[in-house]
């Protein structure tokens, strides 16, 4: 059996007495992270992205960020991903109930279907406005987990949130950044973290 | 000159709009056919899609018209609420064998894009509107016409409206390549999103001397053919089917995931779509995500706005047709040696996805 390691990322705020401005400031919520130890992630050449769970209250949320996902990860030059039709097509030929949670035996199934290494799967936390006394800001909380097609198996887990009622939203009601930023943002940062 | 498409939905305006630039076309000395006898032979071949033409559409339109060419206008956008608005574009499309784009054009305006000192410069009037879109595409026609050259309503490639992350494989650095425009997915409040920006990627393609493109009631009728339904977007088999029935190089979709129009006093229009080349292969060629807002090319006071979505949308197409256009830049990467290169830069993270150490 492989090793395995789990670790949880240092947070971003220490906790006693930053732990007001950070109240004030909004920072980023403490972020988990796993990585199998013994996945060789170079083997990975060929990805799949499934459609995204979506527990927030923009409909459009999982898609939105799913495409952000594809695009960010097939910019990057490192690994192919497989059309968003194909994983379609696959997934309605495999007769999956929940593309958003696929089972060990789904994504066998889907792995040789769709001749990729590995599949992504992920969960939109939240996905909008946010508002903090009359201050209004935008944020995205997004996780993401890896599956090596192979074995079914999760070998890299991770999740970020971005965005939120920043200090200068509060005193200049700016509004915060665009919604689309912080997705790029929350994406790239996620997307460094699986390919370092 | 076929009865005008409606993807703006507005009810009863496409049909001005097209008598509009029908008088203005046979002003310039064109010899249209007119409305009434087209719609009939178009009823008796029971022809009901007139956003395009297949071939046998174009073999009965041929026989019984005694045509050379159909004009086929879309109607994209239409308000007659301030600020006006309008957006319809034109193209000629040869009936003699398989149809085949000969010009495209368009016009998209709103009431406020010159309103300039004291607002002297606004069009508030409709009719004034319709006119000036009539005598814009007059003009473009009959200039082809005149020297033969193909034209498109192409937008300027700006810096500003080019994809914000590209992935680019294997672009033939040369030759002209055959298009088929799939309709994007639309996943926008706007009713007709998709077949708005595929009909502006139509526009940009088909005026780029990289590209020849099929016109969409030929990719319709070979979509019908094949029994296909773009359910989720366009699988490999489903791009290999349409690429082999049209004899295309390359099949393009997307999904648009925004799009809205600008309010009087309100926020500038927004886009943003995902567009998708696939080639024969079933690789993506090409795959760019693309936003942006009517304000980003400002650069004092309102100068450099853009009023209408659709005028945005031809702007960020351009952008895409552009980019694929340039020629290929190739780096090195290190076990796969040379290969096609997205714009972006590669982050040193993802280098590491090439040193495949076993010990990793």
């Amino acid at each position: 059996m492989r090793d395995s390691c789990q670790a949880k990322k240092p947070r971003r705020c220490s906790r006693a007495a930053p732990l007001l401005v950070a109240a004030l400031v909004g920072c980023s919520t403490p972020e988990y992270s796993y990585r199998d130890a013994s996945m060789d992630f170079g083997s990975i050449q060929r990805v799949g992205v499934m459609p995204l769970a979506n527990l927030s209250r923009e409909t459009s949320a999982p898609d939105r960020v799913r495409d952000v996902l594809s695009s960010a990860l097939l910019a990057t030059g490192a690994v192919y991903v497989v059309p968003p039709g194909e994983v379609a097509r696959a997934i309605s030929r495999a007769g999956i109930p929940t593309p958003a949670a696929p089972s060990v035996d789904e994504v066998v199934k889907l792995g040789q279907a769709l001749k990729a290494e590995a599949l992504i799967t992920g969960v939109v936390k939240e996905y909008g406005e946010v508002r903090s006394g009359t201050a209004v800001s935008n944020v995205i909380s997004l996780s993401l987990q890896l599956h090596e097609t192979a074995s079914g198996k999760v070998v890299w887990s991770s999740t970020v949130t971005k965005g939120g009622v920043s200090i200068a939203d509060r005193l200049l009601g700016s509004g915060g950044a665009p919604l689309n930023d912080i997705t790029e943002e929350a994406v790239d940062e996620l997307l460094d973290e699986m390919l370092q | 000159m076929f009865p005008p498409e409606d993807l703006a939905g507005a009810p009863g305006a496409a049909a001005p709009v097209a008598v509009a630039i029908e008088e203005a076309f046979a002003r310039s000395g064109l010899e249209v056919v007119s409305d009434v006898t087209t719609e009939a032979v178009l009823a008796r071949n029971r022809i009901r899609y007139v956003g395009g033409i297949d071939a046998q559409a174009a073999e009965a339109v041929r026989l019984e018209l005694g045509v050379d060419a159909v004009l086929i206008t879309t109607l994209e956008a239409y308000d007659t609420t301030p600020p006006l608005l309008l957006s319809v574009s034109v193209r000629l499309v040869s009936v003699t064998g398989e149809p085949r784009i000969l010009w495209i054009d368009a016009f998209s305006r709103s009431g406020d894009d010159s309103r300039g000192l004291l607002g002297l410069g606004g069009i508030d009037d409709p009719g004034k509107l319709k006119r000036a879109a009539a005598a814009k595409l007059a003009r473009s026609l009959t200039a082809y016409l005149r020297d033969g050259r193909v034209r498109g309503a192409r937008c300027a490639g700006e810096k500003t409206f080019a994809p914000k992350s590209i992935h680019r494989s294997n672009v033939p650095a040369e030759g002209r390549l055959r298009v088929a425009v799939l309709p994007f997915l639309n996943r926008t409040k706007f009713e007709n999103g998709g077949e708005i920006v595929a009909r502006e990627f139509l526009g940009q393609l088909g005026g780029s001397p990289r590209f020849e493109v099929v016109d969409p009631g030929v990719v319709r009728a070979a979509l019908l053919r094949q029994r296909i339904i773009l359910r989720g977007g366009v699988s490999l088999e489903d791009a290999r089917r349409v690429l082999d029935e049209l004899s295309a190089d390359l099949v393009l979709s997307g999904e648009v995931h925004d799009l809205a129009q600008s309010t009087r006093g309100g926020g500038a229009p927004r886009a943003e779509f995902t567009a998708l080349f696939l080639d024969r292969g079933g690789n993506i060629m090409w795959q760019s995500r693309s936003r942006n807002t009517g304000s980003d090319a400002i650069w004092m006071f309102d100068f450099g706005a853009v009023r209408t979505a659709v005028d945005l949308v031809c702007r960020m197409a351009a952008g895409v047709v552009s980019d694929i256009s340039m020629s290929e830049r190739r780096v090195k990467s290190p076990e796969t040696g040379d290969r096609a290169d997205a714009r972006m830069p590669l982050p040193p993270l993802a280098r590491s996805f090439y040193n495949r150490s076993p010990s990793m």
